[in-house]
């Protein structure tokens, strides 16, 4: 039993182990149009600031890919207006994992965590403890949102720089407490990107060959 | 860089550009919202039409839960050229908001927030004449408000559409409506295999015994519309944002605080209050409602003590008659309203 295990991974022709290094890798701004179904829409803008890296390399016979992953936390505010109820201003902090398999196009895959404040339409009425009515001044709730959202990125640059991108993010995520309960939310985001500079991250190279 | 900044403040300003539903004035062709909170729920109420007529037709609606969206279409389309009409979603339902709120979902509180959202409609509209427009939990919760102090006196009249004013009379008046008309459809060999299984579990079930066999026997009366062939209505009407009716009906339906709520209002009635009412009473009910029978609305014709009552029945109609004797429903209200206004 000792020796099966290591013998299977011979026969998968096998070679993997892995180097510690660093690397500069870009900071991104973002600005999005959001549709938020049904009938809100918005804008959101915030930055991306990767700190961990991985670099997976994969030798196969003569070819070799390159997969990045890049850990990166990140911070957003927007608004949202819908029609007939309420705008909103929220402020989200987040981390997510950027893909990429080429300097032209990539994923990420994000969780965000924020606060949401709502801002009524039109007049908000109070009854007062003389049984009088008052109209009350931007008025709203605040709430915790939690989101998840899956973006595609696209260069739209043809310089050697790839410094404009253009995204599409669907998103679902939650408002609460909302009457005792939860509200869910799904969103479709379109928008640029801009990379505005590179920092120093930590990276990890694991090599795969396979012959 | 200098393109990036700037994009995202002309995103950022173009989003603040968006304006509020400021109340202007009267007008003919209103559309236009505000809000009510009280006691943790923040209430939204829609108002379209005629606000210049300075009548206001206050839609009280059903469910519990169910939201005023749903009348904002053909059935309520000529009365809100004539007069306006006051869309107003009840807490925990259609698009009200709140925080934690449902420690205060109870009748004593939906009637406060009515008699609120009547005195924000007489505030912002200087007085205009209200006229309330009860459907099905609307019947309770109106029926509520009038017998309490002195609030009938803020309204001009009360149209009680199919409205449920006593829940226990109204289970054993629909499982009484059941039995009878099972019978009958059975002899007649019409539906016979669903009529029976409903006869049957209506002879062995009080909807009086519990919450369950109520909920219950209210599904069967929906199905006997169908069985009686009356008009159905399978349009999905949906509300600004669907997500808050799902929420709130999630919320009302499913969450304890929500069937602990609907579990109290099978013990509720007005029946023996109703001669505190002396406000006009129009009472438009459907031939074929099984849900909230007609003989509720006798019940009520019996015990109002309204000098004007008047009660009719809608030959086409259920539960709805609204959206199936629309024509004759909202004559008999204008005829109503240009008497009593």
């Amino acid at each position: 039993m000792k020796t099966a295990l290591p013998f299977l991974c011979l026969c998968c022709h096998l070679v993997a182990h892995t180097q510690d290094s660093t690397s500069k890798r870009p900071v991104l701004l973002f600005a999005v149009a959001i549709y938020d179904f049904a009938k809100s829409y918005g804008t959101s803008a915030g930055v991306s600031i990767p700190f961990h890296s991985i670099i997976s390399q994969k030798h196969h016979e003569n070819m070799r890919t390159e997969t990045r992953k890049d850990q990166f936390v990140s911070m957003e505010a927007g608004i949202d207006r819908r029609p007939f109820a309420y705008t909103s201003a929220y402020v989200n902090v987040g981390m997510g994992i950027r893909f990429a398999k080429n300097e032209k196009h990539f994923t990420e895959l994000s969780f965000e965590q924020g606060v949401l404040r709502t801002f009524y339409d039109g007049a908000v009425y109070e009854q007062q403890p003389d049984g009088s009515i008052k109209e009350l001044t931007l008025f709203g709730r605040t709430y915790a949102t939690t989101s998840f959202s899956y973006a595609q990125i696209w260069s739209i640059s043809y310089r050697t720089n790839k410094a404009w991108f253009i995204l599409v993010k669907p998103c679902i995520w939650i408002q609460y407490p909302y009457n005792g309960f939860l509200k869910p939310h799904l969103s479709l985001q379109g928008g640029v990107s801009y990379h505005l500079g590179n920092v120093i991250v930590h990276t990890r190279t694991k090599y795969k060959h396979q012959s | 860089m200098r393109y990036c900044a700037a994009l995202i403040i002309v995103t950022v300003s173009l989003s603040f550009t968006a304006c509020k539903k400021e109340f202007t004035g009267l007008s003919v062709h209103a559309n236009e919202i505000f809000w009510v909170t009280n006691n943790g729920a923040d209430m939204p109420v829609r108002v379209m039409g005629n606000t210049s007529s300075k009548v206001i037709i206050l839609i009280i609606h059903g469910g519990p839960g169910d939201g005023s969206f749903d009348y904002e279409d053909t059935k309520t389309e000529r009365l809100r050229e004539k007069y306006a009409v006051a869309f107003w979603d009840q807490r925990n339902s259609g698009a009200s908001a709140g925080n934690n709120n449902l420690d205060a979902l109870s009748l004593p509180q939906m009637i406060n927030d009515l008699e609120v959202v009547v005195k924000a409609l007489k505030v912002r509209y200087a007085g205009p004449d209200i006229f309330l427009y009860a459907h099905s939990f609307g019947g309770l919760l109106s029926a509520g408000y009038l017998v309490k102090d002195s609030n009938q006196s803020a309204v001009k009249g009360w149209i009680d559409i199919d409205g449920a004013h006593d829940y226990p009379l109204t289970n054993t008046l629909s499982r009484k409506m059941l039995i009878d008309t099972a019978q009958s459809e059975i002899d007649k060999s019409h539906y016979l295999l669903e009529w029976q299984y409903i006869l049957d579990y209506c002879n062995s079930h009080d909807p009086l015994s519990s919450y369950k066999v109520s909920s219950q026997v209210e599904t069967y009366a929906h199905q006997a519309e169908y069985y009686m062939g009356i008009q159905q209505n399978y349009s999905l009407s949906l509300a600004e944002d669907p997500f808050d009716e799902l929420a709130n009906y999630y919320t009302m339906y499913y969450s304890s605080a929500g069937i602990d709520f609907l579990e109290s209002l099978e013990l509720l009635g007005y029946s023996d209050q109703l001669y505190k009412i002396k406000t006009p009473a129009l009472l438009l009910w459907g031939q074929f409602d099984f849900v909230v029978p007609p003989a509720v609305g006798e019940n009520a014709m019996a015990n109002l003590g309204s000098a004007y009552k008047k009660m009719v029945l809608c030959p086409h109609s259920g539960h709805h008659p609204m959206e199936t004797d629309t024509d004759l429903v909202e004559d008999e209200i204008i005829n109503f309203i240009e008497s009593f206004r």
